[in-house]
This record gives C-alpha cells, structure tokens and sequence, in this order.
C-alpha cells in the first residue's frame, strides 16, 4: 500500500484525479490543520468521486462521515485517510436532505451513514437499512443533531 | 449399625462433610493457581445455607411438579450410589455386581440435568440441556469403558474384590495408566467442571439447564453436583488406588483421604490449566481418543489376564 | 431444523457491553443476527457544543472508560492546532507516555475478557492482576485510574521527577516479566489456540471494504498504524514494531494485541529514558480563532478521528468523535454467519468491542 507523503502531494493527486473523472469542474479546496486538504463537491458526485479515488489512487478508506449543522445548510464531510487526511465536502438544504449512499461503494459507510440519518434527518437514497442506530426506536422529536432542535425533553432521557 | 450407616459414616453427614469440603479446597486451589486467595473455609456452606432461604421463583410455562422432583432424583441417586462405595474400606451395603449399580445411578444425574433444561422453559436451559446430553455421549462411553478395565482385571464386578485385588497385587493405575486418565476425564466431563463445563458454560449459555431454577431447588442441585464429586472421586480411588490400602501397617482412614485429595487436586488443576472445549470438539476428542483408547486399555487387560 | 431466537444483551453474563443480539438458532449454528447499539448514547457530541473548549476536555474523556485519555489528547491536539499552539516537547512525550499505558491496560483488560470468555479463568486473572500494575503507575502519575484529567490545552496537566521515573522504570521491569510470560502462555497454550483460531475470520479484503482499523486490521495482514504511519512526535524518535498477522482469526488478534502490549512497555521505558526537560505546558490563547481542524491518533483499538469546528466564540460549534469500534461493528453480522453457538462470545470478545466509545 503505497501512502500519499504529504498534503500537497494529496491536493495535487485528488485534483488530477477529479479533472480526469469530472472534466470541466472546478474544485474549492483548503487546507485543514493538522493535515488533511478538504474538497467541495457538488452532492451528486460523491459517489463518482469516491469510486475515482479507489481506482486511481488505490484510497479505499473512509474514516467517517461528520454531519455539521451550519444554520443554513447541512454539511456532510467524508474523511479519508491515505498517508495524510483528505476530506470531501458537500452542502444539503435543511429542508429535505438527501444524498445518494456510499454503501455500495464502501460497505464500512453504513454505520456512518445511519447515524447521519438519525442525527441530522438526512436520506441516504439505496442505503440498504436505514434503520436508528443510536436513538431509541420510541424517539419521535426532530433530528437531535439539528440547531433547531431542543434536545430530548425530560422523559425521553 | 445400618442406620448409623446410612446417615452419618459413610452415608449423608460425611458425605455432605465431604462435598463442603471439596467444594471448598477445589475453590481454594484453583484460586491460589491463578494468583488469588480463595473464599475462606466456610463458605460453600454459607452459600448452601443461604440458597436455602432464597425465593423460589418458577418461569411462567415451567412444569411445576417435575422442577422440583428432578433435582431431588439427582440427590437421591447420588445418595443411593454412595451406598455401596467403600470409604477407607467401610460401605453401608454391598453385593456382587454393585459396580454396575453405581455406574447405572452415577448417570441418573445427568439425564436429570438434562430434563431440568427441558422442563424450565427457557432458551439457556434447552439448549444447555442438548449440550449435557451431546456430552453425556462423548464422556459416558470412554468413562464406563474405562471403568470397566478394573472390573476385568480382578474378575469381579464387586467394588470391595476389586480393592482386594489391588491389595495383593498392584494398584489399578499402575497396571492401566490409560484407563485412571481416561476415567479421570470422563469424571470432568460427568461433574460438567471446567474444562468440560460445556453445558452451563457463563459465557455461553448463561447458566445452562440451571438458568431457571433458584432457592432450595438450585440449593439441591448444587448439592447433588458437589456430592457427585465426592463419590466420582471416592470410586476412583477404590477402583484405581487401591482403596484405603498403601503399605500394611499404616491407618485405613487418612490414606484413603489422601488418596482422595490427590484425584481431587488433578480435577482442580485440570480446571485452572485449561481453556473449555467447544461441543464438537468434546465430541470429536471423544469418539477420536477417549473412546478407542478406552477400548484398547481394556484389550490390553484382557491380554493380560491371558 | 426450528429455529431458536436466542437474545444476548444489552445484560449478559456473555457480553459486558450494552447491546444486545438477537441470535437465530439452528442447533447450536447461528443462521442470523441481528445488532441493536444504542443504549448508553449520552449525547456526547451535542454537549460539546453547550461547554467551553476546556470542560470538554474533561467530557470528552467520558467518551470511553478504556481509553480515556487517549481521546482527551485527541480533542486537545485539534484544539490546538486551531489556536496554532506548540505544545513543549515534554509535554508531548509524557501524553505519550499516558497513551501507552492505556494501551497496555486496554490490551490485558481484553486479554482476561476473552481468556474468560473461552471458561480460563487462570489468564484471567493473570491478566488483570498485571493490569493493576498499570493502574497504579497510571493512579500515580495523574490521581486517576481511567480518568486521569492529565490533559490540558497546550499540554500536560502531570509532571514527572526523578525518583518518580525510577519508580515506574522499577515497576515496568516487573509488567514486562509478566506480559513476557503471558505472551508465552497465549502462544504455547493448545486449548486456548483450538478456541480461537479459525473463528471470526476477516480476510484483508474485507477489512478494506468495512474500513476496519487498528489490532482487528492488522491481524488480517493490513499494516497501518498512525503512531508509525503520521510521523508525529514523539514516535518519530521511538523505536517500536508494530505486530502484524495475516490469519485474520481471534487467534491472531490475540497475539496482535499481546504484542502490542509488549512493544507499549518498550515504549514507555523509551520515553522516560529520553524525557526531555522544559515545561510542560505552554500558555494558550483565550479564544480560539474560526476554523476547523481534524486530529487523529492510533488507539488502543485503532484509529481516533476528531474534528473540531469553530465559529470563534467560546464553545465550539461542533465537534465530532469516529470511534475505531463503530468500524468493528459493521463487520460482526459477517463474522456470525455460521458460527457454533459457543464461539460467538469469542467473536464479539474477538474484536474488542466498546459500545461506549461507539454510542458516545
């Protein structure tokens, strides 16, 4: 297993990848402390992306998907790990979240995935089971992940 | 002299004496091997004890009546089996063809177990109930195969002419190392200890055939076990270590508990020293070696005896 | 052949951790499983959001009961980077020191857990008798068995002296007579062996397509380990292996993990041989400026992911924990198919499972 040396070298080889599987596109990108190069896509191609990633890079693993509540949109970042961090990001509206799965892809996705879904509502369209993983199978508030929501009441705790 | 016999030496008191005692000097020898104290002398008694003041509790579905007759079938049988096993040469009663006797009520328990596991309802106890009988078959034919060797060599299925045998010739274990090792397993697999405690294994099947039970039935049952112990340990030596005998002259009684404590200290040891097998591979080990092992003890037996 | 539904969890004697299985039967082969987690969910995460960048030090260190401190050095690190702060290199080895500690108490806790669990009780006990050793160093450097509160922003909450060093040096040489001989007992035992091997096998391909990390990774021939692989200090001028096996069975995780141990006992004399002077902390800004920062680190179980955003004020706006467990997980339903009864506890033993580190 051949690792990525550092975070230029990652932001380099992703962007080379990304302009062969998406030609035309632009990336954003930055660099996060302490080294991980985050990317932003447009929700409709994580799935492509990450398959690009595994095929030319040889980067099949995905640590976690982090759910982030930004007041107007719903943020999912998909880090990697392959020799320094590489992050994908992606920006769902509040109202009606939904993303195509990783499960395919990425089998390891699923816990991550329903977790999301508890947490932050969001729909993973083709998730095999998108069942609660961490709320109580009785939890009927919203989303507690969400800014909007208030937390659990009293007698759900 | 019957009486006395049946209820204090060598009946139920010393018997009960006995189990306490084990029970209590296995826990303290397994302890020290890993690295620990152990409970002082008094507790499988208090254990017992209060057990005994423990509420009954039945499972909802559970047969009522058979619940509290099996664990008193196995005590019983136990009991009657201890009858005709000589303490230091001393038994309560005796007759040609006794050995057979006490295999036969030396078994009663297990059929017992495994009934308990049926009639308590509950996933743990049928399916700790199928491993007891699953292990009965591995341990059972090596045991009474083994136990058998003896019985051949002496020409007599007597306890008491087995002993005499020994007496004017060697111990049984000398003249059938194989046959006092494969007994010694088949008595693990029978008290179901560790490493064979495949049926009530914790991990596994929480506490087995016995999940369900509690208070003065699981009090009893504990009994039964403890004093299946004693009386496994009490044959071994009669059929093996020659009984009370070891140089003339010296005193029947400490011999034989000497004797005793050494076959319970190889149960101890074999308990801390080893992991627990699986189902199949008790099976396997015991249709693979223990049984034609057995066989072949016995064939060499009888080609000693010409 | 009927099938038996047998429950196991969220209480039972088979698994200490709050989840519970539903196992179908058929005999004594399991046909099906299916996993509950969830019961010890605390909320973690969102009470970040409601405690200043100090309180969650100490919050976060609840995450587990394990490997506590490992995750409060986690959190630190993404903290600091966010404020650019360079925690002095005492500082630094002795959070390592704390981390390898931990994770030789982590390895023989599992150890006897296992060994328990397959009904030998003697390495049981053996085992945690030798993890009190570790407690007690660990009681001693920072007041605290599992929580040692030992971190802070910018750097060590605990200090060392001289005569201490020697102490624990003293102590270190009998762990490591003692881990010598359980490591000689787990490889030389037949029953243990014929218990383990071959059960909860995971071959590399599956271990990359579940993304499993840490000792469940590298007994099935995957060599990562970030202490070794992100070139962070002080590992970078450490020497130590890092144990791999290809077998991909419990057996092979359970001489993964032992080895580990023993290369952690290496490591901790190294570290308090070549403790370099200086302070241990360093003063760290009030606020810390907006951004974000993602810090990881090899824990006992594998890797620790934090991500840390801020939005400048004193609470951060979101901070978000991935436990290595939650990667074992996805993997047990495929290590269950077909398994005997009396092996599951060694499978779910088999990986190290902490459902409170997965539930949060």
């Amino acid at each position: 297993m051949e690792l990525v040396k550092d975070v230029t070298e990652m932001r380099a080889r992703v962007l080379a990848t990304f302009a062969e599987a998406f030609p035309g596109q632009d990336f954003e990108t930055r660099e996060i402390p302490t080294d991980d190069v985050v990317i932003t896509l447009p929700a409709g191609n994580v799935v492509a992306a990450v398959g690009a990633l595994s095929e030319k890079l040889g980067m099949t693993h995905l640590t976690t998907i982090t759910g982030d509540d930004m007041g107007d949109e719903i943020r999912l970042l998909y880090h990697m790990w392959h020799g320094c961090g590489l992050t994908l990001e992606v920006k769902l509206p509040l109202t009606d979240p939904r993303i195509a799965t990783l499960t395919e892809q990425i089998p390891g996705a699923t816990m991550y995935e329903r977790e999301i879904s508890d947490m932050f509502g969001v729909v993973f369209d083709g998730h095999p089971d998108l069942s609660r993983l961490l709320l109580p199978d009785s939890w009927d508030g919203p989303p507690p992940m969400l800014k909007s929501s208030d937390g659990a009441k009293e007698d759900q705790v | 002299m019957v009486p006395f016999r049946l209820l204090v030496y060598p009946g139920f008191l010393f018997l009960f004496f006995c189990a306490m005692l084990f029970s209590w000097l296995d826990r303290r020898i397994i302890a020290r091997v890993q690295g620990r104290v152990g409970p002082p002398w008094y507790q499988p008694l208090a254990d017992f004890i209060k057990l005994l003041t423990k509420e009954d509790v039945l499972t909802t579905g559970a047969h009522a009546l058979a619940s509290s007759v099996l664990p008193m079938v196995s005590l019983v049988s136990v009991l009657t089996a201890a009858l005709y096993v000589p303490v230091a040469g001393v038994s309560a009663d005796s007759f040609d063809g006794d050995l057979i006797v006490v295999l036969f009520l030396l078994s009663m328990p297990a059929l017992t177990y495994f009934l308990a596991g049926w009639v308590s309802v509950g996933v743990y106890s049928i399916i700790g109930g199928h491993r007891s009988l699953l292990q009965y078959f591995s341990y059972e034919v090596p045991f009474l195969i083994a136990l058998a060797g003896p019985a051949v060599l002496s020409g007599s299925w007597r306890i008491a002419d087995i002993i005499a045998y020994q007496g004017h010739t060697i111990w049984g274990a000398l003249t059938q190392p194989l046959g006092f090792l494969l007994a010694v397993v088949g008595l693990i697999g029978k008290l179901k200890r560790d490493p064979l405690d495949i049926p009530k294994a914790k991990s596994e099947v929480v506490g087995g055939p016995l999940t369900e039970f509690s208070g003065r039935k699981l009090a009893l049952w504990h009994l039964a076990l403890d004093m299946q112990t004693v009386v496994g340990i009490f044959l071994l030596v009669n059929l093996f270590l020659g009984g009370s005998r070891f140089l003339t002259g010296l005193p029947a009684f400490p011999v034989f508990a000497l004797k005793a404590l050494g076959v319970l200290l190889m149960l101890s040891l074999a308990s801390a020293l080893y992991a627990r097998l699986r189902i199949d591979q008790l099976a396997t080990l015991g249709s693979r070696w223990l049984a034609p092992l057995a066989l072949l003890q016995v064939a060499v037996v009888l080609w000693m005896r010409g | 052949m009927t099938k038996t539904t047998v429950p196991i969890g969220p209480q039972h004697p088979l698994l200490k951790e709050p989840m519970s299985f539903q196992l179908g039967l058929e005999g004594e082969r399991v046909a099906e499983s299916a996993m509950r987690i969830g019961y010890v969910h605390r909320g973690i995460e969102r009470l970040c959001q409601e405690r200043s960048y100090v309180q969650n030090i100490y919050l976060l260190e609840r995450v587990c009961g394990i490997c506590s401190h490992v995750h409060a050095t986690t959190y630190s690190r993404a903290v600091e980077a966010l404020m650019g702060v360079e925690v002095p290199p005492r500082g630094v080895y002795l959070r390592a020191l704390m981390c390898e500690f931990e994770r030789i108490h982590s390895h023989l806790l599992w150890l006897g857990v296992i060994a328990r669990n397959i009904g030998f009780d003697t390495i049981f006990n053996y085992a945690w008798r030798d993890r009190e050793i570790v407690l007690d160093i660990m009681e001693d450097l920072s007041g605290g068995r599992v929580s040692h509160a030992a971190n802070t922003l910018g750097g060590s909450r605990f200090d060392l002296t001289d005569e201490h060093r020697d102490k624990i040096l003293e102590q270190l040489q009998i762990m490591d007579a003692q881990i010598q001989l359980l490591l000689g007992a787990v490889e030389h035992e037949r029953t243990l062996r014929e218990r383990t091997r071959g059960i909860g096998k995971l071959t590399l391909e599956q271990i990359h397509r579940y993304c499993v990390v840490g000792p469940v990774a590298r007994a099935s021939g995957l060599d990562i380990d970030l202490r070794r692989d992100r070139h962070e200090a002080p590992y970078d001028r450490l020497e130590f292996a890092v144990p791999v096996h290809t077998d991909g069975d419990v057996w092979a995780r359970t001489l993964v993990r032992v080895q580990e141990a023993v290369e952690s006992v290496s490591l901790c004399r190294q570290i308090l041989n070549s403790l370099p002077e200086g302070p241990v902390t360093t003063r760290v800004p009030r606020r810390v400026p907006a951004g974000e920062a993602i810090s990881r680190s090899e824990a006992p179980r594998g890797e620790v992911i934090y991500y840390v955003r801020s939005d400048g004020s004193d609470k951060p706006a979101r901070v978000k924990v991935r436990t290595p467990t939650l990667t074992a997980l996805v993997t047990l339903s495929e290590q269950l198919a077909d398994v005997q009864m009396a092996d599951v506890s060694v499978v779910l033993s088999g990986v190290d499972l902490c459902i409170a580190c997965a539930d949060r």
